[in-house]
């Protein structure tokens, strides 16, 4: 379960302060899936970022399971992120010149399993994405597309139980998004929390989500259930 | 590139470069051994006094010539400052025509 | 144990990618390195040489002086130095320099008795071409490795030199020393002693200097005393003396090279601090992206210096091999003229490796230490930077 409470970020940029999320308070029960909306610059990624731990916010609290992880040290945050959460990322957020299996099995690496072991764990997850040919292709030679769906994987390769999605759909051809439909669907029935932020909600509709937030300039504006 | 295989690359390669090392050493190391004791036969023989880093500088062939004051010790037209002397040849300043004798 | 190696294995993987960021600190790096090695080996290999053929040389050289400058000395007082009490042998020496105008170079010409001729000709040497004159035979030469080069032969083996009076005297040569013993020998022309009397028209009754062997070393400071007081117009030189002389001779030079070599470890650190300091976009975007995938602040730090250690390592072995080769394959050629002087002749000098773990801990410790301690500063920089710092832009 994840629960905020008069959750607010500042980003200071040059000599005026930015409100990207202002007293925010929601919360979203286990394998729920929520939608995140509002027009770009609505801080939906900021507030999908706070919920998953990356930023940590100028007021209010974060619970992950009761959890305060706004407050929790940096150490205890990055274990709950590598064993927990994960996260897709917009396509440029890869590092260009690896190959693809190494930004696949990312936050594998720093743990005690085998490398063999996290080998065979990527190959399956491309094998199920469709790009078990591109293993050892740098990130920066893929199609938008196949960016999306590596994007996707990686966000799976801890097998989380929260999963957050940023954008997800934008550049997304039909049989990608068909695909996603699935895979949330999917997440869902394995009683999956997740979050997603995207511009495009109508996209999604057929995944059923069960939360709908809408934020304008930082504050949430409508909350559906 | 597979960092696994780079991985491995990168330690062969210290290996090789260490194991290439360690041959290289070891043949000039008995090359300059056989040296070494033929030079002391030699020096013994013949009664020699100095060894031979560079030929034409006294401080350095032969030492056992050395004086204790060294007013124009090598050549009149000699640098005799002493670094810049050992490291520039007098030659490097024209000889007057007799002692050149012929030579250029 | 995992953790580590996959850590290894990315830190390998990620310093190929980024092998061009890496290349030109790696390369000042290895000439760092090579520099102050081949000075350190170079010195090191030589003052052994030095002291190696000095061990077999006589222990004290007895010179005649007048008007303060050396003049030849009456064989009769090797008879003297003789009955000195400790004394091995005496040994009476004619030798000169002769410098060749046409190729401007400086020999040593070196006189041999018969009995001393007897043993090189009977004796176990290299040549690389010829062997020693036999006993008996006249006008004939032994020379150095260098010499018919020197000279600009070219295969002949008859030459002529002109002596003190002008005229031509003939000789040929027997045999050319090899190069394994080119530190001794590389600029003597050998010949009986009877021929380089008449060539340095010498009195039978002088010599050039006299050599005297004493067994104990405890009684050297003794016997050269003595020999100055049965001879008040002699000089006597002793072996440590020179000894001391040689290392005081490199270790100046060499304290002159490394001098200069401060300078170069000194813009490297520059460099190093420049590099560390400032974080590329490109690294602060993959660090959040590792950041974002769970790595924790220790991973990073790991991985830095996991990286740091690599090319360190690296570097510092290829800049010490190169030094090895430079100066035990090629002669330290780059650095002769520093090290030893201008010369018309070098000579082949086959150093022996002596490795003196002194200084080597040393250009380790000048090199690596502020390679490692960069690269954690910026990692620390890095891994304690926050996430939202790393990746921003990406805020929607």
């Amino acid at each position: 379960m994840i629960r905020l409470t008069g959750v607010s970020k500042i980003f200071e940029t040059g000599n005026q302060d930015i409100t990207a999320v202002s007293e925010v308070s929601v919360s979203i029960p286990r394998g729920a899936l929520t939608l995140l909306t509002g027009n770009n610059g609505s801080g939906k990624t900021t507030l999908m970022l706070l919920m998953a731990g990356i930023l940590s916010p100028d007021a209010g609290r974060v619970y992950l399971d009761g959890m305060d992880i706004s407050r929790l040290p940096e150490r205890i945050r990055s274990r709950i992120r590598r064993n927990r959460t994960g996260i897709i990322f917009q396509e440029r957020f890869f590092i260009r010149t690896a190959p693809v299996w190494q930004n696949l099995v990312l936050s594998l690496i720093p743990t005690e399993r085998p490398m063999a072991d996290i080998r065979n764990k990527g190959k399956a997850l491309l094998r199920r994405f469709g790009l078990e040919e591109k293993e050892n292709v740098r990130c920066g030679r893929l199609s938008g597309g196949e960016k999306q769906r590596l994007a996707i994987a990686r966000a799976l390769i801890n097998d989380p139980d929260v999963i957050f999605a940023d954008e997800p759909t934008t550049h997304l051809d039909h049989d990608v998004l068909q695909m996603l439909t699935r895979e949330i669907q999917n997440w869902k029935t394995r009683g999956k929390t997740v979050v997603i932020a995207t511009h495009q909600p109508e996209l999604l509709n057929a995944a059923g989500p069960d939360i709908r937030l809408t934020l304008e300039k930082g504050r949430l504006a409508r909350e559906e259930r | 590139m597979r960092p696994c295989r780079g991985l491995l690359i990168v330690v062969l390669l210290f290996f090789l470069a260490g194991l290439a090392g360690v041959l290289y050493l070891g043949r000039t190391a008995d090359h300059g051994l056989r040296g070494l004791n033929e030079k002391q036969r030699i020096a013994a023989v013949l009664g020699l006094s100095d060894p031979v880093p560079a030929t034409e500088a006294r401080y350095i062939r032969h030492l056992s010539m050395a004086d204790v004051f060294a007013p124009f010790q090598d050549i009149p037209a000699g640098f005799d400052i002493f670094p810049s002397g050992s490291f520039y040849s007098p030659r490097a300043v024209p000889l007057p025509d007799y002692m050149e004798r012929g030579g250029k | 144990m995992n953790r580590r190696l996959n850590l290894l294995d990315y830190a390998a993987g990620s310093i190929l990618r980024r092998y061009s960021a890496h290349l030109p600190v790696a390369a000042v790096f290895i000439i760092v390195v090579f520099l102050a090695a081949s000075v350190i080996l170079t010195l090191s290999s030589l003052k052994k040489e030095a002291a190696n053929i000095l061990a077999a040389a006589p222990e004290l050289t007895v010179q005649e002086m007048s008007g303060g400058r050396q003049t030849p000395i009456a064989v009769d007082i090797a008879e003297k130095i003789r009955s000195v009490t400790g004394v091995e042998s005496a040994r009476p020496r004619i030798w000169g320099y002769l410098y060749e105008p046409y190729a401007g170079v400086n020999l040593t010409l070196w006189g041999v008795d018969e009995i001393t001729g007897e043993k090189m000709f009977s004796g176990d040497f290299s040549f690389r071409e010829g062997g020693f004159y036999k006993p008996g035979e006249r006008w004939k030469i032994v020379v150095g490795e260098k010499v018919p080069q020197a000279l600009n032969l070219k295969g002949r083996k008859n030459l002529t030199f002109t002596d003190g009076q002008g005229k031509l005297k003939s000789f040929e040569i027997a045999g050319v020393f090899s190069s394994v013993s080119s530190m001794l020998t590389a600029d003597l022309v050998i010949m009986p002693e009877k021929d380089l009397r008449e060539f340095f028209h010498m009195d039978k009754g002088l010599a050039t200097d006299i050599a005297v062997t004493v067994k104990n070393p405890a009684e050297i400071p003794m016997a050269a005393v003595k020999i100055s007081s049965l001879c008040p117009s002699c000089r006597v030189i002793s072996r440590t003396w020179m000894q001391r002389a040689y290392e005081a001779v490199f270790n100046f030079r060499g304290g002159l090279v490394l001098l200069l070599w401060m300078g170069c470890l000194v813009s490297f650190l520059i460099l190093l601090w420049n590099k560390g300091a400032v974080l590329s976009g490109l690294e602060k975007r993959e660090l959040g992206i590792l950041k974002a995938a769970g790595w924790s602040f220790e991973d990073i730090l790991e991985l830095k210096i996991m990286e740091g250690a690599m090319i360190s390592g690296a570097s510092f072995t290829g800049g010490f091999a190169a030094a090895c080769i430079h100066v035990y394959g090629f002669d330290a050629v780059l650095f002769r003229p520093v090290l030893f002087g201008w010369s018309v002749l070098f000579p082949s000098m086959n150093l022996v490796p002596v490795f003196s773990f002194g200084p080597l801990f040393l250009i380790l410790i000048l090199t690596v230490l502020p390679y490692m301690a960069v690269s954690l500063l910026s990692a620390w920089k890095s891994a304690t930077m926050d996430i939202g710092e790393l990746i921003r832009g990406e805020d929607g």
